[in-house]
Parts: C-alpha cells; sequence; structure tokens
C-alpha cells in the first residue's frame, strides 16, 4: 500500500477487502451497503 | 488446503467402508499415486472429494441414484437404511479440518429411495487436540478455503481437462482467474465502497446548509442596533433633562419679569398642587394593586364558609358537639364510679344507662377543641372580607377625588398658560411660547424613549433566536465535517484499492502469463505462445511474420495448455501470497487431484508435465491406469512419491483375465474374482520398500 495513508484509511482498505474475500463464494449474499458503511463509520468517527 | 485423508463408505464401488486413504503431504515427497483399471474407481475417489467438499460431480460421473454401493443395497433388508458416506480430511491455516458428508438410502419393495442427501458434518481441530462444530454453515467455510467456482482447477478429469480452454469456456476462466488474482476481490471492494460513498453523500446533503456566518452576521446586526438605540436612549435622557433645565430657567426668568409674576405665581403654585395630587393618585393606586394581591382572596372564601358553616350545624344537631362535655370525661366518671354529684354509678342502674347515652353522643375532645378554634378563625376571616372592601372603597375614592382634582387644576393651569401666551408684552408672549414647544418635545422624546425601548427588547429576543439557531447549526456543521471527513475517507480507499487493482491486473496478469508461456513451452514443442488477454481470456497464439493468431489447438495441445495454466496459478498464487501481495482467499497452496491426466499426450509431453507438475503443485494426488503410468512418467514422478495405493477390482465375471502392476520388483493384482455375485473394489496401500 502506498505509505502515506491515515491508519484510518488504511483499516477501511484492510476490513473491506476481508469482508469481500469471505463473501467470494456465497451464493446467497445480504446487502452488503450497510456493512461496508460500517466499517467506514467504525474508522472514523 | 493441503489434503490429510479419504475413507469412503457404500460409496459406488467401493463396497463397506474403506480404510482411511493417508494422502502424501511432505513438501518433498508430496505426490500420491493411486493406481487402478478403467471402473475400479478412480474417477469415482475423484469424485469423492467433489462430492464431499462442494455436492458435485464430473462430467464423466454418473447419477447420484447409483451412488449407493449395490451389494449393500441387495444385502439390505427391505425398510432397513443404508448409509453412504465420504469422509475428507484437510489441513489449512493451522487448524485440521474433518468433513464428511452422508446420504442414507431405505431399501423397498420396488427399489432404493434416497433420503437426506444434504447432510455434511464438518469438524474443525485446533492444535489444542480439540473438535469443533463451527458456528458458520460448512460450505461456507470451506468457500473461503477453496472457493466452489474453482475447484474444477484443482480437482479435475485429466481426459477432459481441455475442456477448461474451450471457446466458449473462457468466460468461466476469465472469472476464475480475476478471482485467484485477487482482482475480483478488488473489483468489488471499489464498487461497494463507491456505493458507500454516495451513501454517505447522500445523507451529507441531508444535513443542510452552513450558514454559521450568516447567522453570525445577523446577531452582530442586531447587537449594533441595539447599542445605536442604548446611545440614543441616553441623548434622549440627557435632552429632556436639558429642556427641562430650561423650562425651569424660563420659569424663574417669567417670576422676574414683574408684568408676568403674578400670573407666574399663580401658575406655579397651581402647579405644586397638581404634582401633590398626581403623587396621591399613584400612591392610591399603588395600595390597590397592594390590597388586591395580598387580601382579595378573603372575598373568594364566601361558598368555602358556607360549607363550613354547613358541616358545623350538622355536627350540632346530630350532638357531636356538645360544648364542655366530652368522652375523655364521661369515661372517667364511669370508671372512678361516681358521677359528679355523687350518684353510684353501677351498669344497668338508669344513672349509669344516662352517662351511657351521653358518652354515645359526646364528642371526641379534640375534635371539639378543633372545631372551636376553627369557627374562631373562620369568623374573624369573614370579617376581613368586610374590611378588605372598605379598604379598596377608601383607595378608589382617593383616586377619583385626585382625579377630578387634577382634572380642575389642569384647566386653570390651561387658562394662566394662555394669559401668557397671549400677553401684549412680546417678551412674556415669546417665553411663554417657548414653554409651549418644549413642553411638545419633551413629550415627543418620552414617546420615542418608549418606543426605543420596545425595540431594545424585540432585537435582544432576536439575538437569543439566532443565538439557538447558531448553536444548531454548529452541531449541524460538526455533522457535516464528520459525514466529509468519512467521504472523503472513502474516496481515498477507493483511490488506493483502484492503484492495486490496476498495479495487481497489469502485473499479475502479465507475471501469469509468462509464468504459463514458461512452462507451456517446456512441455510443448509447438511454437505457439499462451496468452491471457485484458479480459483475461486465456488464448493460444502464434505469431507468423509478426502477426499474432489464435490457433486452433489439437485436443492434446489444449490438455497442455490447461495445465500449464493451473500449474502457472499455483506457482503464482503461492508466491504473490508469501510476498503479501495478494487479495485472494487465503489459500496460498491447492492441491491437485487429478484422475487420468496422461492419456492423449505423446511422450515428450507425458515426461514434461509428470516432471513439472509435482513442482508446480504443493500436492499431488494422481490416479492413473498402467497404461497411463508408463516408464517416462514413473521415472519423473518416482522421487516426490510419498505414498502409493491400488484399486483392486473384483468382477463377478466368471473369466478373470490376469492383470497385475509391477512397482518395486513385486506384483500388485489390479482385478481378481469375486466371492460373490456382486462386483466391488477394495484399495489397499502399497508399502514402500
Amino acid at each position: 500500500m502506498t505509505p502515506n495513508l491515515t491508519p484510518a484509511v488504511r483499516q477501511i482498505i484492510e476490513r473491506v477487502l476481508q469482508l469481500e474475500k469471505d463473501r467470494l463464494d456465497r451464493k446467497k449474499n445480504s446487502p452488503i451497503n450497510d456493512d461496508i458503511l460500517k466499517i467506514i463509520k467504525e474508522a472514523i468517527g | 488446503m493441503k489434503l490429510t485423508a479419504l475413507r469412503l463408505c457404500n460409496f459406488r464401488q467401493f463396497y463397506g467402508e474403506t480404510p482411511e486413504i493417508q494422502l502424501a503431504t511432505d513438501r518433498d515427497r508430496n505426490t500420491t499415486i493411486i493406481h487402478g483399471n478403467n471402473g475400479s474407481g478412480k474417477t469415482t475417489i475423484l469424485n469423492a472429494f467433489t462430492w464431499v467438499l462442494y455436492e458435485k460431480f464430473t462430467a464423466a460421473f454418473a447419477e447420484s441414484e447409483r451412488l449407493v454401493n449395490n451389494r449393500a443395497i441387495a444385502e439390505a433388508e427391505i425398510g432397513t437404511a443404508i448409509d453412504t458416506w465420504v469422509e475428507v480430511a484437510w489441513e489449512h491455516d493451522g487448524k485440521r479440518y474433518r468433513a464428511k458428508r452422508m446420504c442414507r438410502a431405505y431399501k423397498q419393495e420396488a427399489g432404493v429411495n434416497i433420503v437426506n442427501n444434504e447432510l455434511l458434518y464438518l469438524y474443525i481441530g485446533d492444535a489444542d487436540g480439540k473438535w469443533l462444530h463451527p458456528q458458520q454453515p460448512p460450505d461456507e467455510i470451506i468457500g473461503r478455503i477453496l472457493p466452489a467456482s474453482l475447484h474444477q482447477y484443482f480437482f479435475f478429469d485429466g481426459e477432459r481437462i481441455e475442456q477448461i480452454v474451450r471457446q466458449d469456456k473462457r468466460l468461466e476462466i476469465a472469472e476464475a482467474t480475476k478471482i485467484l488474482l485477487g482482482v475480483e476481490v478488488l473489483n468489488r471492494s471499489i464498487r461497494h465502497l463507491g456505493e458507500a460513498k454516495k451513501t454517505l453523500e447522500t445523507e451529507l446533503a441531508q444535513i443542510g446548509d452552513t450558514t454559521t456566518k450568516d447567522l453570525l452576521r445577523s446577531q452582530q446586526q442586531c447587537q449594533q442596533e441595539i447599542d445605536k438605540l442604548q446611545a440614543r436612549q441616553a441623548e434622549i435622557t440627557s435632552e429632556i433633562a436639558n429642556f427641562q433645565q430650561i423650562d425651569r430657567e424660563i420659569d424663574r426668568y417669567l417670576l422676574e419679569l414683574t408684568a408676568a409674576k403674578a400670573t407666574q405665581l399663580q401658575r406655579q403654585e397651581l402647579e405644586r398642587a397638581k404634582a401633590t395630587y398626581q403623587t396621591q393618585l399613584s400612591q392610591a393606586q399603588t395600595a390597590i394593586k397592594q390590597l388586591v394581591s395580598t387580601q382579595a382572596y378573603t372575598v373568594l372564601l364566601a361558598d368555602l364558609t358556607g360549607d363550613f358553616h354547613t358541616i358545623v350545624g350538622e355536627l350540632r344537631d346530630r350532638g357531636e358537639l356538645n360544648q364542655g362535655i366530652s368522652r375523655e370525661f364521661l369515661s372517667q366518671l364511669i370508671h372512678q364510679q361516681n358521677c359528679l354529684c355523687g350518684t353510684k354509678l353501677v351498669p344497668n342502674t338508669p344513672a349509669y344507662t344516662q352517662i351511657q347515652v351521653w358518652l354515645s353522643r359526646a364528642s371526641i375532645a379534640v375534635i371539639e377543641e378543633t372545631t372551636m378554634r376553627l369557627i374562631t378563625q373562620v369568623e374573624a376571616l369573614e370579617t376581613k372580607g368586610a374590611e378588605f372592601w372598605q379598604a379598596i372603597d377608601l383607595q378608589q375614592q382617593i383616586v377619583a377625588t385626585s382625579r377630578a382634582e387634577i382634572g380642575q387644576l389642569e384647566i386653570s393651569i390651561d387658562r394662566l398658560e394662555t394669559q401668557l401666551r397671549q400677553d401684549t408684552n412680546a417678551e412674556i408672549s415669546n417665553l411663554q411660547k417657548r414653554l409651549d414647544e418644549i413642553e411638545i418635545k419633551v413629550r415627543d422624546l418620552t414617546l420615542t424613549q418608549g418606543q426605543n425601548r420596545q425595540q431594545i427588547v424585540h432585537l435582544e429576543g432576536q439575538i437569543q433566536s439566532l443565538a439557538k439557531q447558531i448553536s444548531k447549526q454548529q452541531t449541524n456543521q460538526d455533522r457535516q465535517s464528520l459525514a466529509n471527513r468519512r467521504i472523503q475517507a472513502a474516496r481515498m480507499a477507493i483511490e488506493e484499492l483502484s492503484t492495486m487493482r490496476d498495479r495487481q491486473e497489469l502485473q499479475f496478469r502479465i507475471e501469469l502469463e509468462q509464468r504459463v508461456q514458461r512452462i507451456f513451452q517446456t512441455i510443448s514443442v509447438t511454437p505457439y505462445l499462451p496468452k491471457i488477454t485484458e479480459k483475461y481470456e486465456l488464448i493460444l497464439v502464434e505469431t507468423t511474420r509478426g502477426i499474432e493468431t489464435t490457433v486452433a489447438a489439437s485436443t492434446g495441445e489444449n490438455q497442455i495448455l490447461s495445465l500449464s495454466f493451473i500449474g502457472g496459478i499455483i506457482d503464482r498464487v503461492r508466491d504473490w501470497s508469501e510476498q503479501k501481495l495478494l487479495a485472494v482467499p487465503a489459500s496460498n497452496t491447492f492441491p491437485i487431484v487429478m484422475d487420468s491426466p496422461f492419456g492423449s499426450l505423446d511422450q515428450l509431453s507425458r515426461r514434461q508435465i509428470a516432471r513439472i507438475l509435482p513442482q508446480l503443485a504443493n500436492q499431488l494426488v494422481v490416479l492413473v491406469t498402467k497404461t497411463q503410468w508408463r516408464d517416462e512418467v514413473e521415472t519423473e514422478m518416482q522421487s516426490k512419491i510419498g505414498r502409493q495405493y491400488l484399486l483392486t477390482y473384483y468382477t463377478s465375471r466368471s473369466d478373470v483375465p490376469a492383470d497385475y502392476l509391477e512397482i518395486n520388483g513385486h506384483r500388485y493384482p489390479l482385478i481378481k474374482s469375486s466371492p460373490n455375485d456382486f462386483d466391488y473394489t477394495e484399495i489397499t496401500e502399497i508399502e514402500s520398500r
């Protein structure tokens, strides 16, 4: 990753990637928007 | 993912429970060979894996009705259940896994009924030795280790491997490649973050405008207005004072003017009287206000006192207010057994009975006392009411008198002023006119003061409400600032992920392409070159005179291409995850389980593949026939073999052809005669020397 990212942005990136990895193979997926919003709001707020 | 063991029970050709097939997991000796003739169960074993993990079968495998072993069905009694299952054990990321899929069949008259085909049990064991049933669905856990959409690249039928690279399957491969390169994860992350960012932006728009600056300015303006007004008030006060000063001076001057002296003196006296009455008037009005606020209540008590008198009257009528004779007194008499007059009080005598009657009527001392006191107080209140009215009447009288007097005095004063105004002496009349002017001016100024006062109150109210709005704005501003920071963070995350994705796409695709090319060219003698297009399609090209054209490859060439692709993927994914560059499912090692892989290939290709695959794969399980296990393949793979197994087919045919496998000087039978009417397969381990 680019070195000049804030820790919050890093956290968002890592958690979103992990979330997507875990969901990769699921047939039925719950709406992801809420999960992503949660990740962002937890990182900054 | 490293497969460790496999066991079958009543699965197709395998009757009863097989022994546990241990797979080679050593880093150097990572290959397991399972020998068997056609029909002995090699494809079955491949499908055993895919059935447990993904409930999927390869194309060559028959329908699931024939999953259950025939002999088990035949031997079962009608109405009983036959259990068919397969158990797979593997290791991944430091944990051990055991999955078992079970299928239960019931034997009926007409045939066999399959029920409960869905049962999949998964247990995860940690280093501490405990086996736990996981919370999440097993297929999700498995999907995270090796996604179902990718499984056919790692568990495949060697005779049909070229299907992977068929024209109509290119999209599938493209999708799979994107997943394996981590590009898919990045694409989805970018897309979903973008959607989330839009949501945040919508939320931001709903918070509202930042108008704090405007509000503050309005506040300032109000304050400035107030300051101006207050300054003006002060000015007015001093102006009035000035005018009053002039007024007094003129008055004095008029006095000195002998012609006006008498009139002036008179006027001054009248003014003084008027002032006195005005004071009287205002005092009386204050007194009225005072009386009303402190004593007016007394005239409102009429109803209450009326009720009180009624109650007291009722008490008296019932005889419960006998003054003077209390219960306590009578009780004492009875206790003494003597009346005051000396009569003995003996029960059942007339005197005693009389006392008792009085007792029943006598009041309790406390009630009587309280009632007496209340009566006194109520009477006092009633008097107060009358007194109140009297006082009010008096004050109102004063008010009326004062007003009348003031009225009269004003008429007289006015008459005198007119006199002075119309005096033939110009000086006098001018002075009086001047006084008139001053009076008007002072009156106007006083009115203006009143207006200003009202205006100031109004402005102060506005400042208050603006202050409330500002603090509300502050909250909004904070929320806006937070929303903005979040949107900013989302944007930066999207940017970074896009950079990662572009880099990964370019770099990984190229690296993968190069690896596949190198593998392909090691195996194949053709001048063709594998390519992975920007759309992630896997194609074979040849360059003739500088122009690239897609090759219509043969089955063999496609087989090599497929195997090169798989090998390339495994190799690169392992490398990238070691460098922590990858956003993929965490599996950085994939096993390869292949069934009959060398069929259509020529000797050279077979040799090359046999040499490369064990190097590329972390773990290899190969199911081969004797023909496929020819010299060159055996030679190349020999050093990597960790375990070997033999599938012996028991045939019910009477004429049993002899067929042996020779390994390390020993002969192993591939076919044997069945002791009963059934065909089945047994699996045994071939011991290494």
